[in-house]
């Protein structure tokens, strides 16, 4: 290769590493506006990692008192239901006329009961989002923090061709699957 | 002891999963649960007392649930607690891998109760027909 291609490759590795860069950088700045907890003067990645730790805390702390105050309203729901058990029981002293009236109406408490006592155990179910998001935020830094590392390496070493083509595929793909192929999976693998 | 009564390990990391979790087998019907934050305290409490049941998740700090399942499979007392893995760890190759490391069924976060429940009974009657 002549001096002059030799340049034109060095040139194009140069501005694909600011590009790189500059991507990174932007994209951390992005995440770092998402939570006023990070300081916008945050210089590296593992820094910003640890104020994503705050961030994940403080969404447990909100969690837990949403849970808390999903466990009274499932603790209530029990109890209602026990009331309304009770109120059942009376149904022999209630006349005639009227215990069909009664009746309905202990059914139609039940149910409501059972619908909210239903709906709440969903709400537990959304609460877990949090868990999950504060796990792929760590993940979406620690593959960014990889990326980081790779342009550095390379701007310090020049070990262009391969770095460079790490550096481009930092998040590394995996073959995500479904509940559905997991469980498919695990029929195969386990007989289940 | 694999019935309503049955003693369950919830192991996690965020407490608010482990309540989660622990309201979701309560409503199932699974009264008797404790909890541990990782492996490493998961392990310490399954070789002090006895379980029937694991419930783990995979990424904890001290101790995966996956290294905690391998520690699990090769201690002679402990190596027959069903094991169930409920992580947000979708790829194909987490499942592969705890396969192989012998978990007994794998359900991604987040689930419903009666999608956990399912699994439970699954396991309960995979472990009843091998008894």
């Amino acid at each position: 290769m002549s001096d002059k291609d030799w340049n034109a490759v060095l040139t194009r590795i140069r501005n694909e590493l600011s590009d790189l860069a500059h991507y990174v950088d932007n994209a951390r700045k992005g995440i770092e506006s998402l939570e006023t907890t990070v300081k916008l003067s945050t210089e590296k990645f593992p820094e910003a990692s640890r104020n994503l730790s705050s961030i994940t805390g403080d969404l447990e702390t909100a969690a837990n008192s949403i849970i808390t105050i999903l466990e009274g309203m499932i603790g209530d729901a029990d109890k209602a239901q026990r009331l309304i058990s009770e109120l059942a029981s009376y149904n022999a002293a209630i006349p005639g006329d009227r215990r069909a009236r009664f009746d309905a109406l202990i059914k139609e408490l039940d149910a409501l009961n059972s619908g909210g006592k239903a709906a709440t155990m969903d709400m537990f179910t959304f609460v877990s989002f949090h868990d999950l998001s504060g796990q792929k935020l760590k993940k979406v830094m620690d593959s960014l923090a990889t990326v980081e590392t790779k342009i550095a390496e390379l701007a310090q070493g020049f070990g262009f061709d391969e770095g460079a083509a790490q550096a481009k595929t930092g998040v590394h793909e995996h073959s995500k699957v479904s509940q559905d192929a997991i469980d498919m999976l695990l029929k195969q693998k386990l007989g289940q | 002891m694999l019935d309503n009564n049955m003693k369950i390990l919830v192991v996690d990391d965020f407490s608010t999963m482990r309540r989660i979790i622990k309201n979701i087998l309560r409503e199932i019907g699974y009264h008797n649960v404790e909890e541990a934050e990782d492996g490493a305290k998961a392990l310490e409490k399954l070789k002090l007392t006895p379980f029937d049941f694991v419930v783990t998740d995979w990424n904890m700090p001290n101790m995966p649930g996956i290294e905690l399942l391998k520690e699990i499979r090769k201690d002679p007392e402990l190596k027959a607690i069903p094991v169930l893995m409920v992580t947000a760890e979708s790829q194909k190759e987490n499942v592969v891998q705890a396969v192989e490391a012998g978990v007994n069924n794998y359900i991604v976060k987040p689930f419903t109760a009666t999608a956990l429940k399912e699994r439970i009974d699954l396991i309960i009657e995979k472990v009843r027909a091998h008894e």
